[in-house]
């Protein structure tokens, strides 16, 4: 019978977490800069090509992934233990079936009230999705919309999201606590005022995943599919 | 990528284009097109929506849409 094995104390927390959205913050003002000093022909973002859109998106992630890591890292015992970057048994068709359920059931439920008492309806909510989803015209900005949307973004906003902040949240000030306040800043920072209900909703789901099962595996993958099936659905059209 | 309606008179931010053959009495409404074309017009969402056709005219509202309104996390 071996020793249990024993893991330091993490010693990350919200610091780390602060530090890290200001720096994706940051990155992602200076790549969107860069981007369009190399695209002096564009004015709006919304004109930029997909494989542009992509570099910009590096300049958010690179701060939003690369503090959880090296913090974990230096700060803790490494990415896979402290944040549960692992799968097991149904953690991935979990999280299928919660990202397929809440893109399919929770927002139309949510949003019905609200196209009720306003005079917005489902193509308003769409637009951000339909004004990137619309610049995939071949296989290759297909290929760039599922790097950017369906891998990238699901992995690495659930090891800030759910792995470093709600993490931070939870030891400090309780679970509930971790799963609102990290789904409410990962709504917020998507910066899109009438999708904010959907995405404090679906972080709410996410976060309750990754609290339920202790891994992040079905949060990612209910990232994936909560995207994807809104790809497939715009450009499959 | 920002264009005003073309109905006069009209400021509002386009969010539909749409075009017309006369031979097929067919006008088609899209959602707004990437870039201005001198054989389309744009429309904003109210306009878009209220667009009617001659009679004798079809009318092809193509601004499909999820059945239930989409929303992307990214």
């Amino acid at each position: 019978m071996t020793a249990p094995e024993r893991h330091a104390e993490v010693r990350w927390g919200l610091g780390d977490a602060a530090l890290g959205w200001v720096l994706a913050q940051i990155g992602g003002a200076i790549a969107v800069a860069i981007v369009l000093a190399l695209n002096s022909d564009v004015t709006d973002l919304e004109d930029l090509s997909l494989a542009w859109v992509a570099v910009a998106q590096l300049g958010l992630w690179v701060g939003m992934l690369g503090v959880p890591l090296v913090a974990s890292r230096l700060k803790g015992n490494g990415p896979v233990r402290d944040f549960g970057l692992q799968s097991e048994g149904w953690d991935p068709l979990t999280g299928f079936a919660a990202g397929l359920a809440t893109q399919l059931f929770l927002i139309p439920l949510l949003y019905g009230p609200i196209f009720w008492l306003t005079d917005l309806d489902s193509t308003d909510l769409e637009d951000p999705a339909r004004g990137l989803t619309d610049r995939a015209t071949n296989s290759f900005g297909v290929a760039i919309l599922i790097l950017i949307v369906g891998i990238g973004a699901p992995i690495v906003e659930e090891i800030f999201y759910r792995g470093l902040l709600q993490r931070s949240l939870e030891r400090r000030f309780g679970v509930w606590t971790g799963i609102l306040g990290s789904a409410l800043l990962f709504g917020v920072s998507h910066f899109q005022l009438l999708q904010l209900p959907a995405l404090v909703t679906f972080g709410v789901v996410l976060g309750v995943l990754a609290h339920r099962t202790g891994r992040l595996a079905a949060p990612i993958a209910a990232h994936i599919v909560f995207n994807m099936t809104t790809v497939l659905f715009l450009v499959g059209r | 990528m920002n264009r005003a309606c073309a109905r006069p008179g009209c400021g509002e931010n386009a969010a539909a284009t749409f075009t017309y053959d006369y031979r097929a009495r067919t006008t088609w409404l899209d959602h707004l097109a990437g870039e201005a074309h001198p054989m389309s017009y744009d429309l904003c969402k109210v306009h878009a929506d209220g667009l009617s056709v001659p009679r004798g005219w079809r009318l092809e509202d193509r601004r499909d849409t999820t059945p239930y309104g989409a929303a992307l996390a990214y």
